[in-house]
């Protein structure tokens, strides 16, 4: 009879793990084989042994430890990283170029466009003391001139900036939901 | 118990640390045991303990409650005690800190203090501790892996499968050898520890 079968099996007996045929197939075996017998009984006689290991505690510091470097790394990385922060500071980019971008592009921008409206101020409330700039426009162009140049102004302040307005606006603004939706989701998920 | 534990873990993922001091407190006994089984030293095995926790935590977000809590710590021990053991494994080693060392002034065994207040048993336990540690140090880590969580840490051959995420069959063969090796080594203790060599050393030996 071969005791390889029941060399795999010598732990699973010794854990009471075999029943039925199994079981007294082994124990058969073991009365019969000295080898066998006698490793079952060093090996329970290592079982005892190994018992004699005595219980080990942890060191009192070991909790205290790891909270310490777990704290050091919530102040370090979880404060200035907060859920959705780096969407937030996109948003608030994005709201930063629309206000930017709206004002600089608003229709009365243009530099040269002030000068005539100013001069029409001027006309209308007579006496007062106009700036100098004024005074010396309208000393050099002529009434008429100068309402052709203004009305002309005017048409190219409405419709070559304000395009440029609408596209920045029609890409601004849904980047900028984009970002708030996505600040909203990312403070959601972090609970 | 169970709902306990689970809230203690939602808290925990939120970053709540008290509550990961709590779950800790639950399981350190178990994760240094190990710990300590596995590296042979309590300055080693606290360094591993607080690894492992330290990873449990970070990687708390990703438990999603499929296994038991405790399978899944326990499988980030093992990990973390067998990684450690590749990257020594790796090192070239001067000494080992697993086997006693010889000095001037007898023998160094790096033990913890045991709780037994009797000096005779303390002494007694210290020695067959040395030994097992020795012993255990030369098992490949896999297998002392097994040997340990089975024989020293009592758990089940299931346990283990789902620990290590291996099948049953394979801790059992795994068990099996581990067994039959550490067997071997513990019958020729006593040409590897002669009793000439006693923990009190010099002393010791001159009275007897």
């Amino acid at each position: 009879m071969s005791c390889e079968k029941f060399t795999e099996n010598m732990s699973a007996y010794l854990d009471g793990l075999l029943s039925g045929k199994e079981l007294s197939e082994f124990q058969e075996h073991l009365s019969v084989c000295n080898r066998c017998s006698q490793e079952a009984e060093e090996l329970q006689s290592m079982f005892s042994w190994l018992k004699q290991a005595g219980d080990v505690a942890p060191p009192k510091e070991l909790r205290k430890s790891v909270l310490a470097e777990l704290k050091k790394e919530q102040s370090s990385k979880g404060r200035r990283y907060l859920p959705g922060f780096s969407q937030a500071v996109a948003a608030a980019a994005v709201l930063i170029m629309l206000v930017v971008g709206n004002l600089s592009l608003l229709p009365p921008a243009p530099l040269s466009d002030t000068v005539p409206m100013r001069a029409t101020y001027q006309e209308e409330s007579g006496a007062e003391t106009p700036p100098a700039d004024a005074i010396i426009y309208t000393q050099e162009a002529p009434d008429n001139v100068q309402f052709s140049e203004k009305s002309e102004l005017n048409s190219a302040a409405g419709s070559e900036p304000f395009p440029r307005r609408l596209a920045l606006n029609l890409i601004l603004i849904p980047l900028f939901l984009f970002f708030s939706l996505r600040v909203i989701q990312k403070r959601k998920e972090a609970g | 118990m169970e709902t306990d534990e689970k809230i203690l873990i939602s808290l925990c993922k939120r970053g709540d640390l008290s509550a990961y001091d709590k779950l800790m407190q639950r399981y350190e006994k178990k994760v240094y045991a190990l710990c300590f089984r596995m590296a042979g030293n309590p300055d080693d095995a606290a360094d591993l303990a607080q690894e492992a926790f330290l990873k449990a935590f970070r990687a708390l977000p990703s438990f999603n409650g499929q296994a038991q809590f405790s399978t899944w710590l326990y499988r980030i021990v093992t990990n973390t005690c067998l990684d450690e053991q590749r990257k020594q494994a790796r090192r070239p080693q001067l000494f080992s800190l697993d086997k006693p060392l010889n000095t001037e002034d007898g023998h160094l065994a790096l033990t913890l203090p045991a709780e037994a207040p009797d000096p005779l048993a303390t002494a007694l336990s210290h020695e067959t501790e040395a030994e097992i540690k020795a012993l255990l140090s030369i098992l490949p880590a896999a297998q002392r892996l097994v040997l340990v969580l089975r024989d020293m840490e009592g758990y089940s051959y299931e346990e283990i499968a789902r620990i290590l995420n291996l099948n049953s069959g394979t801790v059992k063969s795994r068990l099996n050898r581990a067994r039959a090796r550490l067997r071997d080594l513990y019958l020729k203790k006593e040409e590897l520890f002669p009793p000439t060599v006693h923990l009190k050393g010099k002393e010791g030996r001159g009275r007897s």
